[in-house]
């Protein structure tokens, strides 16, 4: 229950009523008593009073001559330890048990646990594993369901440790569902450590903010700490220095009033790392450092980050040889992803400091490696996408090098490096999760009963989709990547990228951000240039201009004597913005965008610069050249066409678009009506090229809920089939070409989710789209697609006719239909 | 002969006491009952007369709802109004910003004019851009107006009808 003030008083009261009695009896239940309060006083008064009481147990239960209370000692105090985070002192205490002390199968499975978790604290994971699983054993055949529980909880923080997050969290979940009395409060904490770790820091966050409000009602101290220790690090880990260091000095007044040394060391070192981050008081740091890991061997994870940090903070002191020394006592360990990149950082900075390009070059590209190697581990895009906020500092770093060398090649190399890693890996693919397709089909039903509620019962629903969500996000992150389906393959260096620009008669042009400037890399067969081109806020600052007045367009009444206003005021902001890009794109050539984080939204075709020019808009340009082909063997429907309910002109424009690659009339064709969610999957998982006309919704804050609205609710990007088989996919809806990035520039979207999945190439609008507007420009499209030109160059003669089109852009790569019209199997409306 | 006060006008000039409160309270309670006052009379009030101070002219709401006829339910939500008076027509569109709170966005048919946002304890003030667009960040929730003064000296400021974000 974890009422700890009431157990202590609940404790003292029961050694009282022993007081005078002096058989043997009542001296056994003295040192039970004190075994069990020795956990409640590490809560109330710490550590120190906690062995005191375990110590005096200890000496009763030789004089009462029980081996078996002696033995609970030892158990008991290896417990403590391990919740105060001391591993060597508990796996002492552990041992001391004898292996014939004649514990019962509970006590077993308690002293087996600890074991596990202080090997788990030191990543001897053979160790760990032997330990944990035998108490699991144990737990099962006695039918210990908490044993069980919290054995299996434990093998999930193992799979954490051992870096197989999705293991992690798919483990953490099954136990979760064990009927087990249990407090939940500590798997919590671990829940939101794997989080964090696979760099989802903001539902880590929220995760840990409700257990903080939870513990410091319940006036849980120890757990306080450990909450504001761990807040901290999403804190640093997501650049908020200020709140990290507030949160750390919490932790570490919080822990140290109950004299959890192991965890006072922990949060002492995450505010010497914000010192380094920040360059203050780095001096001091080298000194506690220093005196910390004299002698140490670089064993366990925490020592091996206090070495870490002292060499960054010895470089931070213009020392690179000192750094250098101190990292070569770690030689090869177990490490988290986030420490092996904090090593690749230090490497990669001393090697820049003593002028050797090439070594730190190594260093990065190394880092590099490894992030995608583990973001390759997770079928799950969110999770992808969010690893790469691990590699923030290191591909800042890298970039600031190639940009302080000014050779551009070098800067389109390292760009692209560190661009959509991702994306390099080949689509997602994963078996049919029946979980997730259960739960996404509950948060359809709701969201629809959403849609048509008022009053009291839509704040019910909209407080039961809140609630799904999560669940659903949550089941995603466990998914494990299909081993053999996916590999990560070497982003394209500058001389690759000038080859492929001449084979297409493109110009590449890669955007990204650093010191606050955005910058452009400018590829083209001939010539490679890099061209800063102003201040973040500002270039965000008119993207946002022009989304409002698109906005604003979009839901003028007919006849309203604002329709001239808005008009004139869109102009000007789409010259705006096109001044902004001034000179990128001369002449008249096809043209390949990679945008930067802030630019998610920006319409390119509308840009009086690239009207009527083939553009492709890409996550990376190694995408845009490695982008998926077309299938080896097509599917057996070639062209399916859908429209979602709500709108007049969708049904007609499925037709004409089926005519347009099938032939015939369009108003001959059967129309069965507004298709359904299934019928959008199954398209996807067969059809060569689908067109989707329907409401579309882009998520902000969580991407993969973006949906289009179809007869039976929305489809989410949660729930396209894994791998995608469509080669061209058309989303004739509002919005959903817009993606959202995390820290990291990884993009996350419906469309980008379709070109992770394994579609080649996705139409789709980054704003509000006018329903008349999209039939004609989609049938127009069609028509020119099917008879086979290449979709940029199709879509550009359509805006060419239809400017305000340009809200439409191509996304991925260059397609065209291999088998121009005609030929197609037949494929009826839905 | 000089006529005796009448008992009521001595009552009258007396200073109120606890019978004349519950005589109040149950006066009032009468009206609340069956003829309250209109929960939103302080405002036209005011409305009033700041069109009397500043000899305004009146701007009227010309439509309120969006037609979405676009391929997006988002847009279904958005909260926007357009007012027109005398030549000068006048778009604002809300976007939320953090609780309780609104970003107001406006696009108005005439550059440069000054825009004055009323709240209910504060004004604020901005000038619209070439295009006519203006700005007010994290608005609080509630009835808000706007008066718009134009370049042309000659021409009345105009100010809108209350409108709640």
């Amino acid at each position: 229950m974890g009422r700890f003030d009431a157990a202590a008083a609940a404790a003292e009261e029961a050694v009282r009523a022993l007081d005078g009695l002096d058989d043997d009896e009542a001296h056994q239940l003295r040192v039970r008593v004190d075994i069990t309060r020795a956990w409640t006083e590490l809560e109330v008064h710490g550590l120190g009073r906690a062995l005191r009481i375990l110590r005096r147990a200890r000496r009763e239960a030789r004089r009462a001559r029980s081996p078996f209370l002696e033995a609970l000692t030892h158990v008991q105090e290896g417990v403590v330890h391990v919740r105060v985070g001391d591993w060597g002192a508990a796996l002492a205490a552990l041992d001391a048990v004898p292996d014939d002390a004649p514990l019962d199968p509970s006590q077993r499975c308690a002293q087996y646990i600890n074991r596990g978790l202080a090997h788990v604290g030191r990543a001897d994971i053979p160790e760990a594993t032997a330990a944990l699983e035998t108490a699991r054993d144990i737990a099962a055949a006695h039918g210990l369901v908490d044993q069980e529980f919290k054995a299996r909880h434990n093998l999930a923080c193992l799979a954490f440790v051992d870096g197989d997050l999705p293991k992690a969290l798919g483990r953490m979940r099954e136990a979760d569902r064990m009927e087990a009395a249990v407090s939940r409060d500590r798997a919590r904490l671990d829940h939101a450590e794997v989080l964090l770790e696979a760099g989802l820091v903001d539902d880590a966050r929220s995760a840990l903010t409700d257990a903080l409000a939870h513990a410091q009602a319940d006036r849980h101290r120890l757990e306080v700490g450990e909450i504001s220790l761990r807040l901290a690090r999403c804190d640093l880990l997501a650049g908020d220095l200020d709140r990290a260091r507030s949160h750390a000095r919490t932790a570490q007044a919080v822990l140290r009033s109950r004299q959890a040394e192991g965890l006072v060391r922990e949060a002492a070192m995450v505010r010497m790392t914000i010192d380094v981050v920040e360059g203050t008081r780095v001096e001091s740091v080298v000194a506690d450092l220093a005196r910390r890991n004299a002698g140490a061997t670089g064993d366990s994870p925490a020592d091996r980050a206090a070495v870490r940090l002292e060499a960054e903070a010895r470089l931070a002191l213009g020392d690179p040889d000192a750094a250098e020394a101190r990292l070569a006592v770690l030689g090869r360990g177990r490490d988290s992803l986030a420490a092996t990149l904090h090593e690749s950082l230090v490497r990669a900075r001393i090697a820049l400091a003593r002028h050797r390009p090439d070594d730190a070059e190594r260093h990065f590209v190394e880092g590099n490696r490894i992030l995608a190697a583990h973001q390759f581990l997770s079928s799950s895009l969110d999770v992808r996408a969010a690893m790469a906020l691990h590699g923030r500092r290191l591909s800042s770093s890298d970039v600031e090098r190639a940009l302080a060398g000014g050779d551009a090649a070098d800067v389109v190399r390292t760009v692209e490096r560190w661009r959509a890693v991702s994306h390099r890996i080949n689509p997602v693919s994963a078996p049919t999760d029946p979980e997730l397709t259960d739960l996404t089909r509950e948060l359809r039903r709701l969201r629809r009963l959403l849609g048509d509620s008022e009053g009291a019962a839509a704040t019910a629903l909209a407080a039961q989709v809140a609630a799904l969500e999560p669940q659903i996000a949550d089941r995603e992150w466990s998914l494990a990547a299909e081993g053999a389906a996916a590999e990560t393959s070497t982003p394209l260096g500058a001389d690759e990228l000038q080859a492929a620009a001449a084979a297409a008669g493109a110009r590449l042009v890669g955007l990204f951000e650093s010191r606050g400037t955005v910058h452009a890399a400018v590829v083209t067969d001939r010539s490679l240039a890099v061209h800063p081109l102003g201040p973040v806020p500002d270039l965000v600052a008119l993207v946002l201009r022009l989304r409002r007045d698109l906005r604003a367009r979009a839901v003028l009444a007919p006849g309203s004597p604002m329709a001239a206003v808005l008009a004139r005021a869109t102009a000007s902001s789409v010259a705006a913005l096109d001044s902004a890009f001034d000179g990128l794109w001369p002449g008249d050539e096809r043209v390949v965008v990679v945008p930067s984080g802030s630019l998610a939204t920006v319409p390119w075709s509308l840009l009086p610069s690239l009207r009527g020019r083939p553009v492709t808009v890409a996550p990376s340009l190694t995408r845009w050249v490695r982008g998926p082909a077309h299938r080896a063997s097509p599917a057996a429907q070639t062209v399916r066409a859908l429209y979602g309910p709500g709108l007049v002109r969708t049904g007609p424009e499925v037709r004409a678009v089926l005519a347009a690659w099938h032939g015939g009339d369009p108003g001959d064709r059967y129309d069965a009506g507004p298709a359904s969610s299934r019928d959008v999957v199954d398209a996807l998982g067969g059809a060569r090229v689908v067109h989707l006309a329907a409401h579309g919704t882009h998520e902000v804050q969580s991407p993969l809920f973006s949906s289009v609205r179809m007869a039976d609710g929305p489809v989410f990007a949660h729930e396209l089939p894994r791998p995608v088989a469509s080669e061209h996919v058309t989303l004739a809806a509002c919005d959903v070409g817009q993606f959202s990035t995390r820290a990291g520039d990884e993009p996350l979207g419906l469309s980008i989710a379709l070109l992770s999945l394994g579609a080649c190439a996705v139409l789709a609008a980054v704003a509000p789209v006018a329903d008349d507007a999209a039939h004609d420009a989609m049938v127009a499209y069609h028509r020119t697609l099917a008879r086979g030109t290449d979709a940029a160059q199709a879509w550009a003669g359509v805006v060419e006719h239809q400017p305000d089109a340009g809200v439409f852009c191509l996304y991925g790569s260059d397609w065209a239909a291999p088998h121009p019209a005609r030929e197609g199997a037949a494929a009826g409306v839905r | 002969m000089t006529p005796t006060p009448e008992h009521e006008f001595l009552l009258a000039a007396a200073p109120l006491d606890e019978v004349d409160d519950l005589v109040l309270a149950e006066l009032r309670d009468l009206y609340a009952h069956h003829d309250p006052m209109p929960g939103d009379l302080l405002d036209r009030i005011k409305f009033s007369m700041s069109i009397a101070s500043l000899e305004a002219e009146v701007a009227e709401i010309v439509s309120s709802a969006s037609l979405a006829t676009v391929r997006g339910t988002e847009y279904d939500r958005v909260e926007t109004v357009t007012f027109a008076s005398d030549g000068l027509s006048v778009m604002v569109s809300t976007e939320p910003s953090g609780a309780g709170r609104a970003d107001v966005l406006g696009w108005s048919s005439e550059g440069l004019i000054e825009v004055e946002l009323r709240e209910r304890g504060r004004t604020r003030t901005t000038t619209a851009d070439d295009e006519g667009r203006f700005t007010f960040i994290g608005v609080e929730r509630g009835l808000v107006s706007f008066v718009l003064r134009r370049t042309d000296p000659e021409a009345p400021p105009v100010i809108t009808p209350a409108i709640e974000l």
